[in-house]
């Protein structure tokens, strides 16, 4: 629900709001749920309902003593393992809008076992919000969430020092952890990729401070509430669309020949209109396409072909344009054989095909990665197997450099480099990665693509260990900068 | 500065008023000039009983208006809270443009408000803050008028399509006139990136009026200083309720940029339409749960949108537990003949029959629809299930990731779901398992309204406002039905209801409402203070954890 205001229709102001996806992270009781609560609950975000509910519920545990406060923790840990533990397992999804936006909020856990669930909730997030518990500073699983972030390439980082009232308000101690953050931020390349930015605000979730407004006991702070940050943040398609190539993994192709839907025959006096109709449909990753672009269709184990854009439809209009991350449907000027899995692309901007893939990851799945596993690789829309060659070190989180290693163990951030299993004799990778030079990897001469693992299904047949490598496929791909080993 | 008009004439009754309305929209039909529109308010109407509202984010419609009926009034809501600029704009049109101008004040002051109900109620409160300054401000000054002008445009939103250029606003009880709603403006983004803060009053008198900012929808919401990303502080925040867009000068974001920002409804259309191709690319045989309620009605509306111009490639799927509204019965098989598509139904009443189920003491029948939902999914093989689940409903949902895995007993794990990262969906399965599916989970129910007002959706009619015998049962209203009858002590009573879910008979409460149209709705929904299943919904009320307990079990 939102706190939106109810006017009449001509108060109300014309342009319709844009969506801002945001996500939490940090260590275990840091006060990330209660800093959701907070957020939630001073932006009228709780309706009366459920805040009864979860007043009762305080009240049975005698939370907050005599004084007979409310849990705000309450509001989203929503499993029964989650209440009873009193800690967060999943990532909670949580609806609020502002005057300003509408927000999508994935309240992450902050437990390093369930860091599988934080990537989740961080993979679509234009901004993440790290905590830091002003009493204990940065810790180990901090700077893993800060290793993370910046292998998912989060736009915004945020690092919120919770708890600033447990330290009488102590500009010094504030400013210690913020120097730390910048210290991490500097070895991580976090702020100063060009991709990424960082800030550090000191907070009190329990009681308020700089959440949603500035607070007067932080005088030696000058800077936005936490809210106003999130406010005025462009999204990351904002950023981005405009500055990226033209990308658009293939879903599958329309053709409906016979198989036409009523509405569709209705609206056209020509039953026969739509005989020949074959349209690619698909969401646009990255960058925006005009009708007449010459645009490069990328299949696997084919040199890139060029044609046109004949026409860019959706549900029955056709438009002259089309950005990420809109879902549309392409038509080409030229009968190409396009399936899914392929990937139309701007002409001219497409790097050499590869069968190499070069990988900085952070492994999801119980069993570990090592050197010689077959894994899947998904790549856009496309799913091929693979073998690890060689996994190439795995990351010291107390100094960020890579340290030897033959496998990746749960949570743990590597490299690795694995080229795909029955290569294609011409030595190609299935989809050639349609990925172009970021800032960050002008220094690596090799094919990143920056895939990161999830986790295969549990209880995989003839128990193989075939593992998901996943690329980024989106906008995200902003993210394909590798960094030096 | 004019403060509140001297009383206003004596004016016409509403009905003469009203039918004056209905004259003057046959008469100018559609789309008449502005001009024509503001000499027909001119010939049938004096001036004193003539307003202009202008937000002062523009000088338009008053430089319009005054034009033909100089001297005219025009209303500025002086909340208190406006930028510097926008009183300066006041000001020069008070000067420049042969108009009345008059300040709509709130009851209060800003610092008597702060004195009573706290400092920066805004901030707190934007629908009580926004109703005290500027609503209540309004409908009172409207009521000494008999006609006033708003600046609103059709093509500034697609809930505005229809706008009229005269009609009878029966909330204000007056006529409204729009003599600008046929205009139309291109690439808002650039032309409102162009104007200087500072300029708009001076620049009216020399460019064409198609030039003025005032074209921008909203540009008063922009005035003032630069908008920095960070460290701004807000003083107008009332200023615009929806205002959400984002400019900021030192992001770069180019003109192409702001001309292809999505809207947050466009955004979850499209996400919602690429989780639905995935499905279909990925799966041998999906099926999309379909009950009539609102949700599965979007859901099947993205999926005709998503396969345009070939049919839904896949059945839909209905448990029906027996105690369903014929009303939605009825519209799920309209529905499914319209578009051409196969309907499975599972039936809760025959595996009662066969006694296979048992009624449940309370006689809800809500929790009965997991085995028959079962069954229709393993007798049917479909390997991938559409449910209209929103993350928003309830605390169990907001976990569940938009791919679901469902083991051999349909059952949910929610302590280990597998990671779902980017748009990249996991649907690999062995034999047996299926995976539930749901597109909408990103989706409010306020989302859910605002896009069945836009894509001008069809719903049982259940969802709006009528009369019905009702009776009050653990604070609902339960419809007087076959399988819910009031006990001795329950008194039946008829009111003005509707229903926020349609789920089984037995279970599902309604609201008292007047929301007659979808518009009424969003209203009403934007405005609620309880949730859509804790207002209607008796079954998720047992514990805690019922969404949790039934979802493990297979529940959608």
């Amino acid at each position: 629900m939102t706190t939106e205001a109810v006017l009449p229709a001509d108060l109300e102001t014309a342009l319709p709001t844009t969506l801002f996806r945001f996500a939490t992270a940090g260590s275990v009781d840091d006060g990330k749920s209660t800093l959701v609560g907070r957020l939630l609950h001073d932006s009228k975000a709780i309706l009366a309902d459920t805040l009864d509910a979860v007043a009762r519920t305080s009240a049975d545990r005698g939370f907050g003593g005599d004084k007979g406060g409310i849990d705000l923790a309450l509001l989203t840990d929503g499993l029964r393992a989650e209440r009873e533990q009193g800690i967060t397992i999943d990532v909670a999804y949580r609806y609020f809008a502002t005057d300003q936006r509408s927000f999508i909020l994935a309240d992450c856990p902050g437990h390093v076992q369930y860091t599988k669930n934080t990537v989740t909730g961080a993979s679509t997030a234009d901004a993440v919000v790290v905590l830091i518990d002003a009493r204990k500073g940065v810790l180990e699983q901090t700077r893993r969430h800060l290793s993370v972030l910046q292998l998912l390439r989060v736009a915004h980082v945020i690092v919120a020092v919770n708890k600033i009232d447990l330290v009488d308000f102590s500009e010094s101690v504030f400013r210690g952890i913020e120097a730390d953050v910048q210290q991490v931020g500097r070895e991580l390349g976090l702020g100063s990729d060009g991709i990424s930015d960082l800030l550090v605000i000191p907070v009190s979730a329990l009681d308020g401070d700089n959440v949603v407004e500035r607070s007067e006991r932080t005088p030696w702070y000058s800077g936005p509430a936490l809210l106003e940050v999130l406010e005025t943040l462009p999204a990351a398609d904002e950023l981005e669309s405009h500055l990226e190539s033209f990308r658009f993994p293939v879903q599958l192709v329309i053709r409906p020949q016979g198989a036409l839907a009523p509405d569709a025959v209705a609206a056209s006096l020509d039953a026969e209109a739509f005989r020949d109709y074959r349209a690619y449909a698909g969401q646009i990753t990255e960058g925006s396409v005009k009708v007449g672009d010459k645009v490069s269709v990328l299949t696997p184990g084919q040199a890139p072909r060029t044609t046109t854009v004949a026409g860019i439809d959706f549900a029955g209009s056709s438009l002259e344009e089309a950005a990420a991350p809109q879902s549309v449907a392409i038509r080409l000027a030229d009968e190409f054989d396009v399936a899914r899995g392929d990937t139309i692309a701007a002409a001219g901007t497409v790097r050499e095909a590869s069968a190499d893939l070069y990988a900085a990851l952070c492994w999801l799945s119980p069993k570990p990665l090592r050197e010689g596993q077959k894994v899947l690789v998904k790549h856009g829309t496309r799913t091929v197997q693979a073998m690890v060659r060689s996994v190439s070190g795995k990351l010291d989180l107390a100094t960020f450099k890579l340290e030897g290693a033959s496998s990746l163990e749960l949570n743990d951030i590597g490299h690795a480099q694995a080229p795909p299993r029955s290569t294609p004799a011409a030595g190609e990778l299935p989809a050639p990665p349609p990925y172009r030079c970021l800032p960050g990897d002008r220094s690596a001469g090799r094919q990143h693509a920056g895939r990161r693992p999830g986790q295969g299904p549990p209880g995989r047949p003839r128990g193989r260990a075939l593992q998901h490598l996943r690329s980024s496929p989106s906008r995200r791909n902003r993210r394909n900068s590798a960094r030096p080993p | 500065m004019a403060k509140h008009h001297a009383p206003a004439p004596k004016l016409r009754s509403k009905d003469e008023l009203k039918a004056l309305a209905e004259a003057g929209a046959a008469e100018l039909g559609w789309d008449a000039p502005a001009r024509d529109v503001i000499a027909w308010v001119e010939r049938n109407f004096d001036l004193p009983a003539v307003a202009v509202a202008c937000s002062m984010a523009d000088a338009v419609l008053p430089a319009l208006v005054a034009d033909q009926m100089p001297g005219v009034d025009v209303l500025f809501l002086e909340t208190g809270y406006h930028f510097p600029e926008t009183y300066a704009t006041r000001d020069e049109v008070a000067a420049n443009l042969r108009v009345n101008v008059v300040d709509v004040l709130p009851e209060t002051t800003v610092e008597q408000q702060d004195r009573l109900l706290g400092k920066d109620l805004f901030a707190r409160d934007a629908a009580q803050c926004c109703a005290l300054r500027k609503v209540a401000p309004l409908q009172r000054t409207l009521a000494g008028y008999e006609l006033w002008f708003t600046g609103v445009r059709r093509d500034e939103a697609p809930t505005r399509t229809n706008t009229p250029l005269v009609s009878w606003d029966e909330k204000n009880g007056l006529v409204k006139v729009n003599p600008m709603a046929a205009w139309t403006f291109d690439q808002p983004g650039r032309v409102l990136r162009r104007q200087p803060p500072a300029r708009q009053p001076a620049a009216f008198p020399g460019l064409p009026l198609h030039r003025l900012p005032a074209l921008h929808p909203q540009g008063g919401a922009r005035r003032g200083p630069p908008r920095r990303p960070l460290g701004r502080i807000r003083q107008d925040r009332m200023r615009a309720t929806r205002m959400s867009t984002y400019l900021s000068e030192e992001t770069q974001v180019t003109d192409s940029a702001v001309s292809t920002r999505l809207s947050s409804l466009d955004t979850l259309e499209s996400e919602a339409i690429h989780i639905i191709r995935e499905v279909v690319a990925e799966f041998e045989k999906p099926a999309l749960l379909f009950s009539g309620g609102k949700d599965s009605v979007v859901m099947l509306h993205l999926a005709t949108k998503a396969f345009w111009p070939g049919k839904v490639p896949f059945p839909v799927l209905h448990v029906d537990t027996g105690h369903n509204f014929p009303e939605v019965i009825d519209f799920r098989d309209r529905t499914v003949e319209r578009l051409g598509l196969k309907l499975v139904v599972g039936s809760v009443q025959e595996f009662i029959d066969r006694g296979e189920l048992a009624e449940r003491a309370d006689g809800t029948r809500n929790p009965l629809q997991t085995v028959p939902l079962l069954d229709a999914i393993q007798q049917n093989r479909f390997d991938a299930v559409f449910g209209g689940g929103r993350r928003d409903e309830d605390k169990a949902r907001a976990k569940e990731r938009i791919l679901s895995l469902r083991d051999e007993f349909g059952q949910w794990d929610p302590r280990n779901q597998r990671p779902e990262l980017w748009n990249l969906y996991n649907g690999r399965h062995t034999v047996g398992q299926h995976v539930r599916a749901f597109p909408i989970s990103n989706w409010t129910e306020l989302d859910i309204w605002r896009y069945i007002e836009r894509e001008n959706i069809e719903l049982p009619g259940l969802y709006y406002a009528h009369e019905r015998e009702v009776f009050a049962r653990d604070g609902m209203w339960r419809a007087v039905g076959e399988v819910s009858q009031p006990r001795a002590d329950e008194q039946v009573i008829t009111k003005t209801v509707r229903y926020r879910t349609v789920g089984d008979m037995s279970c599902t409460g309604a609201v008292e409402s007047n929301a007659y149209t979808v518009s009424d709705v969003v209203v009403e929904v934007a405005a609620s203070t309880l949730t859509e299943r804790g207002a209607t919904r008796a079954d998720d009320r047992i514990s805690e954890a019922a969404m949790e307990d039934r979802k493990k079990d297979g529940y959608f």
